[in-house]
């Protein structure tokens, strides 16, 4: 994983969240690798850390539900301080990525 | 805010329920890996290899935990005495390092340790007199002028007349001292007939007013110090008084020392006393070697060897000029004064020159031992009050004419900012030093860890905390 997406991953989760609304650990593993087309060899442990801090943020909250296949799962979901902040941070993102893709558009001008 | 929360938040995981989140993580983490190993069964993967697949898509679980309980809370002290140990350990393989460490942490101590006691005593520390906050030294409010000859400030400076005005009329004061300062005087002790050290040299005296001494509240520590029956006409009282430091370092410890013979200048002036090793005269962070009274000033040579000294104690006022207006617009370099009917004119090496404003010779620093249950302002109020008929004009055209600063403050003042600046810039650099120690130490340290770390079996991102789950690498 690069270290762009690294330091994205909160994001990236935050976002996830959002689209299919509260989900469990797993899912909120598998979700990630599908959408990235399996581009992001994401060791899933490192996810249980990243949702910590989330929650320390006051952005998610969790508490304990069921999997689809009846087992005791912690269930994470969005919380409004979560969505504000998403939608923050997704303008700056796309500000950011925005600049950096008209550099990279630049044609060679020397001729 | 956001920084704040999560502060907040592993600030709670200090205080219980850690067992129970450790628990809980544990149970999710479990949940997770069967959830994954259930989806590779579904694939038909056998159900041995789907739980293999799970663990090695997981990554490593004892880490997660770890990673997981590092940002739960602080770990304050939970891995102190590890760090501790292992930095033992550390020093003791690498002695060179160590060796040079503590090497120069030591000389920084020094050094800073030096350095603050030094100005300490320079800026701060009362003089070692009785009761030294009583002390005050008088100033005039009106002028602040720096004297062209010796970079002092002038306003601590007053002429002998003026100082016999104030301490006549100042009833408030318990006394007012005088004293002035001679920076190179020459000195000479002849061996005598019980001692074979003598002394020849230039040394640091005081001129001093006979109250000095009682004033300041200093005692001898051999003979008598100086009294006012020492200085009541002039040029008949040739008494000295020496510091302990000279009598020990130049002549010896001589026993018999009172009633010996010192040369000042040529002149012959008995020994009367020693001074105790602390008290080293007013002037802070520097020596006086000898003291005599004011009444023997003709005696002393001037700033510059001038001789004889002026002598305002006859009453033959000398006129002082405190600048003298050259073609460059400053500098008092001048060889004399001719009076003209316009005024006085200096004599300048480019010519005759105009004269800035003349006053009355003045080198005299005046204290003053002010009672506890007077005020600083009443004490200020009657010296103006009765510095009217001080005929001089500095004097009387100011609304503030004299102000008393306790001694501790006043010598900021007065004497040489030179060396309360250099002071303080030895204090900021040993404050420098220190910082970069402080600075230094951690990045030779963490190069330690970093060696040690890249010795690591590979697998492993970081250095465990010394000792901490070696097994998980």
């Amino acid at each position: 994983m690069s270290d762009v997406l690294y330091g994205s991953l909160g994001l990236i989760i935050l976002k996830t969240l959002e689209a299919l609304g509260p989900l469990h650990g797993y899912r909120i593993a598998r979700r990630i690798e599908q959408i990235s087309g399996d581009h992001l060899a994401l060791n899933q442990g490192t996810l249980y850390p990243a949702l910590l801090k989330l929650e320390q943020a006051g952005w998610i909250r969790s508490s304990w539900g069921e999997s689809d296949s009846g087992r005791a799962v912690k269930i994470y979901a969005l919380t409004k301080a979560g969505r504000k902040h998403l939608a923050a941070e997704e303008a700056a993102w796309q500000h950011a990525t925005g600049i950096v893709a008209r550099f990279f558009k630049i044609q060679d001008e020397r001729s | 805010m956001t920084a704040l929360r999560i502060f907040l938040a592993r600030l709670r995981g200090l205080f219980g329920g850690d067992d129970r989140r450790e628990r809980e993580l544990r149970a999710e983490i479990d949940a997770h890996i069967a959830e994954a190993a259930e989806e590779f069964e579904r694939q038909g993967v056998p159900a041995n290899e789907g739980r293999r697949l799970a663990f090695a898509r997981f990554g490593g679980v004892t880490q997660t935990m770890e990673t997981h309980r590092d940002r739960r809370r602080f770990r304050p002290f939970g891995s102190f005495g590890q760090d501790l140990a292992y930095g033992a350990r550390m020093l003791a393989r690498n002695m060179g390092f160590t060796l040079v460490a503590v090497l120069t942490l030591a000389i920084g101590i020094l050094a800073n340790t030096t350095t603050i006691s030094a100005v300490n005593a320079v800026l701060f520390r009362p003089l070692a007199i009785d009761r030294p906050a009583q002390v005050h030294q008088i100033f005039t409010g009106g002028v602040r002028e720096v004297d062209g000859d010796t970079g002092e400030d002038a306003s601590a400076k007053f002429s002998y007349r003026v100082y016999k005005s104030l301490r006549e009329s100042a009833t408030m004061f318990d006394g007012l001292l005088a004293t002035w300062v001679l920076v190179s005087q020459a000195v000479n002790v002849a061996p005598s007939a019980t001692s074979r050290a003598s002394y020849a040299g230039r040394r640091r005296g005081e001129i001093v007013s006979g109250n000095y001494f009682s004033l300041l509240g200093v005692r001898a520590s051999q003979g008598r110090l100086l009294a006012d029956d020492d200085d009541r006409t002039p040029n008949a009282h040739p008494v000295v008084v020496l510091s302990e430091k000279f009598w020990k370092a130049q002549l010896d410890s001589d026993p018999n020392v009172v009633g010996r013979l010192v040369k000042i200048n040529g002149h012959p002036f008995n020994v009367i006393g020693i001074t105790p090793a602390s008290f080293t005269g007013t002037v802070f962070a520097a020596q006086t070697d000898f003291w005599v009274p004011l009444m023997m000033q003709g005696m002393m040579h001037g700033q510059y060897g001038q001789e004889p000294g002026p002598q305002w104690h006859t009453g033959a006022m000398r006129k002082y000029v405190m600048s003298c207006q050259s073609a460059n617009g400053g500098g008092s370099t001048f060889f004399g004064l001719r009076p003209t009917r316009e005024g006085p004119k200096c004599e300048t090496p480019l010519g005759e020159k105009n004269c800035g404003p003349v006053r009355e010779l003045a080198y005299l620093r005046i204290f003053g031992r002010l009672p506890g249950n007077i005020s600083r302002t009443a004490a200020e109020s009657q010296l103006n009050a009765s510095a009217g008929h001080l005929a001089e004009p500095m004097y009387a055209d100011s609304a503030r004419r004299f102000t008393l600063e306790p001694e501790v403050e006043s010598r900021h003042k007065d004497h040489s900012s030179q060396v309360r600046l250099i002071s303080l810039l030895a204090l900021g650099g040993s404050i420098l030093v220190w910082l970069v120690a402080c600075a230094t130490w951690p990045i030779c340290c963490s190069r330690v860890r970093v060696r040690v770390s890249a010795s690591w079996p590979s697998g492993c991102r970081s250095a465990p905390a010394a000792g901490a789950s070696h097994g998980n690498c």
